[in-house]
């Protein structure tokens, strides 16, 4: 089987990168604190320049080069870095095997004449994948792991090393390149070993007889006959970014920026596995009490960062964190958006993708739980009404139509909640109605309509209900709380 | 394609066209797609429906018909299969009544508002997506702050790319001249009738009136009556009275 080796040079930097790629053309480098005497794990190409690569001190780096920046290893940021690698691993082959830091093995079995024409063509795919995350990646495809692992590390870009390539390719490398152990090393060096091409030269079974089992792994590795197969894995799906910071955050404005940097890095991820954000999970690290989970409901699934971020912000105005934050994390719960068929004999409703966006952004200016398609619970009692996510009622709920005795003869417009009146009756018929915006002489009345249900229940329902014309020529409807002792109007008809 | 604006009658298209000489040249009358609502009184009233692309306004002062009038709009929408949206700015709307209409309650996208600046924006938003026939624009009876003109403009631009008929449903007027339609209900006398010992509120009556119709005659009228049968089926009646 051809395997691919996906490489991202320098991983840490190529990390911090990911976040703020504005530091690209700059000086930069990674170490493990920021301390003077800590060693610098990866520099960038302008730092290069300066002289500057890693095992270097800080504080040397810091003479050569009084522009430097300098960014520690964030475990939350590589954390993140690895699963968008693997993301755009998975968005081109299903078998994949992530090894070290930066790097993520891909098998391309049964890929290549179906899915691409050739192996460079599918290469270049990836590696544009992996731009796209936000990581610059060297694609290599050969043989066996070694050598695509080498080619990867060796060369920019895409590399594709075709079978009978490969010895070439490997023969100038040092030894080195086939990671021996120390003492394997020293012995080869001892014997002028120096090159992939001069180890090739010996003779398996005196190397084995000498060097022992680990001598004829490197050589067989060294051959391109390595035992080692591809190992693939099932990648957990897991959609997270996060972000720290050296301060604590007390400022929405601040806090919605770096969620938009997170979301637009989600979006992206998600797009490449072909997902669509379900709903979204925020943490928040609190100065003071540590970590804080909410949990944001979505409408309708969909990756649009703007509609996502004003979800977002609303959420966040609407309970603001009750201290200084300095830690953030940002997960989406994925969803397949299974496409719908079009009706040969019905009208076109709105296109998914903008009706997506249109129900997003709604749920984000009113709520999500404002928006949505009327309900009538199978109830008989007449204040029930409910909301359920657009697009989840079936046509099957029109059937719920309630009997006829309940229906209003006119549009009722309700209020919400329910106006408590006063209500002067004379020989046992309302008289005389007096409320907050309303008020005059029962003109003409029905009723009363006595609904009782729910009597099992803590608060039994038990109404008296009645449709009057006040002398103001407003239709309503009236009902007597028989729980409460109170008069109250439902509504106006109209 | 540039169009010539629609005329209410055929001797102001001529006198606009004698002021503007050659206008005509090149250019095709606008073609107005209309809306019915399946009530024959009303759709004759309205030369066919409400105008799809346009800016509607449907008001009148409390118990006149106006809600029930949109609500059977509503129906004839979701009964097409076409989809409506329901901006429910005065927190009004009482779903059994919908399903009392015969509006498809699937088809039906109802949308609450915390506040009067919250239901522009989502008119505005919900005209972008394209594909709502109708969209409702229910304001209630006090409107907190009056709305700019640049708002109407606005969501006049909004309903005529998205094809949509834009209905606003208030207690007075508030679109001036930018709404093409204008209509003005006013109810007349409720029906009561007397079963036994038992009384019903059986219909409304109620006049309406064109007051303003660019795409059309306008300071027509008609009487209606709504309301409902006690014997059958409970189905609802709309006829015109006068």
């Amino acid at each position: 089987m051809r395997i691919a080796c996906l490489y991202v040079p320098a991983f840490p930097l190529a990390a911090w990168l990911r976040v703020e790629p504005e530091l690209g053309t700059q000086a930069v480098v990674i170490v493990e604190r920021t301390e003077p005497q800590s060693p610098v794990l990866a520099a960038s190409r302008a730092a290069w320049r300066w002289g500057i690569g890693p095992g270097m001190r800080l504080s040397q780096a810091q003479n050569l080069c009084r522009t430097l920046i300098v960014r520690s290893r964030n475990p939350l940021l590589l954390e993140s870095a690895r699963a968008a690698l693997v993301d755009a691993a998975a968005s081109c082959s299903p078998l994949i095997e992530p090894a070290e830091d930066g790097v993520v093995y891909v098998g391309l079995e049964g890929l290549i004449g179906h899915w691409c024409i050739s192996e460079a063509q599918w290469a270049t795919q990836l590696a544009t994948r992996c731009e796209r995350l936000g990581l610059p990646a060297r694609v290599a495809v050969a043989s066996t792991k070694t050598a695509a692992l080498l080619a990867a590390m060796r060369r920019d870009g895409v590399t594709v090393l075709a079978p009978e390539e490969e010895a070439d390719f490997l023969a100038p490398l040092p030894v080195a390149a086939l990671r021996p152990s120390e003492p394997l090393l020293t012995t080869l060096e001892r014997w002028g070993i120096h090159t992939v091409g001069q180890l090739v030269q010996l003779p398996l079974r005196a190397v084995g007889t000498r060097l022992g089992p680990e001598g004829v792994t490197l050589i067989r590795r060294a051959r391109g006959e390595e035992r080692e197969p591809l190992q693939p894995r099932l990648c957990p799906v897991v959609f997270e970014e996060a972000m720290e910071f050296e301060s604590g955050i007390d400022n929405l404005e601040p806090l919605v920026f770096v969620l938009r940097a997170l979301l637009d890095r989600l979006a992206a991820r998600l797009e490449a596995r072909g997902f669509v954000c379900a709903g979204l999970q925020l943490r928040l690290h609190l100065l003071s009490t540590g970590w804080e989970e909410r949990t944001i409901a979505m409408a309708y699934p969909n990756n649009e960062v703007k509609a996502l971020l004003g979800l977002l912000r609303l959420h966040l105005e609407q309970q603001p964190p009750q201290a200084a934050l300095d830690a953030v994390r940002l997960r989406a719960c994925p969803e397949v958006l299974r496409p719908s068929q079009l009706d040969l004999f019905l009208p076109h409703g709105p296109a998914p993708a903008a009706f997506t966006t249109v129900l997003a952004q709604l749920s984000s200016l009113c709520g999500s739980e404002r928006v949505g398609s009327p309900v009538v619970p199978n109830t008989h009692r007449l204040d029930s009404e409910g909301m359920v996510p657009f697009g989840s009622a079936t046509r099957q709920a029109v059937g719920t139509t309630p009997p006829p005795s309940v229906l209003p003869p006119l549009a009722l417009r309700r209020f919400r909640p329910p106006l408590a009146v006063e209500v002067f009756s004379e020989r046992e018929r309302p008289d005389f109605v007096r409320g907050p915006g309303l008020g005059g002489r029962v003109v003409s009345w029905a009723g009363p309509w006595r609904v009782r249900t729910e009597w099992w229940s803590e608060r039994p329902y038990a109404r008296d209900y009645y449709d009057v014309q006040l002398s103001d020529g407003g239709l309503y409807r009236l009902f007597r709380d028989e729980e409460q002792h109170q008069w109250f109007v439902d509504g106006v008809y109209d | 394609m540039p169009t010539l604006p629609h005329f209410a009658s055929a001797e102001s298209r001529e006198d606009f066209l004698q002021v503007v000489p050659g206008v005509q040249r090149g250019l095709a009358e606008e073609q107005i797609v209309r809306l019915p609502c399946e009530i024959a009184p009303f759709d004759a009233l309205l030369e066919g429906g409400w105008p799809r692309g346009r800016l509607s306004e449907l008001y009148g002062t409390r118990s006149c018909g106006k809600t029930t009038l949109a609500l059977h709009l509503l129906a004839a929408v979701t009964r097409r299969g076409e989809m409506g949206v329901w901006i429910d700015a005065a927190n009004a709307l009482h779903p059994l009544s919908l399903a009392a209409a015969g509006v498809e309650l699937p088809r039906v996208l109802w949308v609450r508002p915390r506040s009067w600046q919250e239901a522009l924006r989502s008119a505005e938003i919900v005209l972008s997506s394209k594909g709502f026939a109708l969209v409702v624009l229910d304001c209630g009876e006090q409107i907190p702050r009056w709305p700019s003109h640049g708002a109407w403009v606005r969501l006049q631009r909004a309903a005529a790319r998205a094809h949509a008929v834009l209905l606003l449903l208030t207690a007075q007027s508030l679109t001036g001249s930018f709404a093409t339609l204008r209509m003005r209900l006013q109810a007349r006398k409720a029906r009561w009738v007397r079963v036994g010992q038992q009384a019903f509120l059986e219909g409304l009556q109620t006049v309406a009136v064109v007051e303003r119709n660019r795409t059309g005659s306008e300071r027509q009228q008609r009487c209606w009556e709504v309301g409902w049968q006690l014997a059958g089926n409970a189905n609802w009646t709309v006829q015109a009275c006068g």
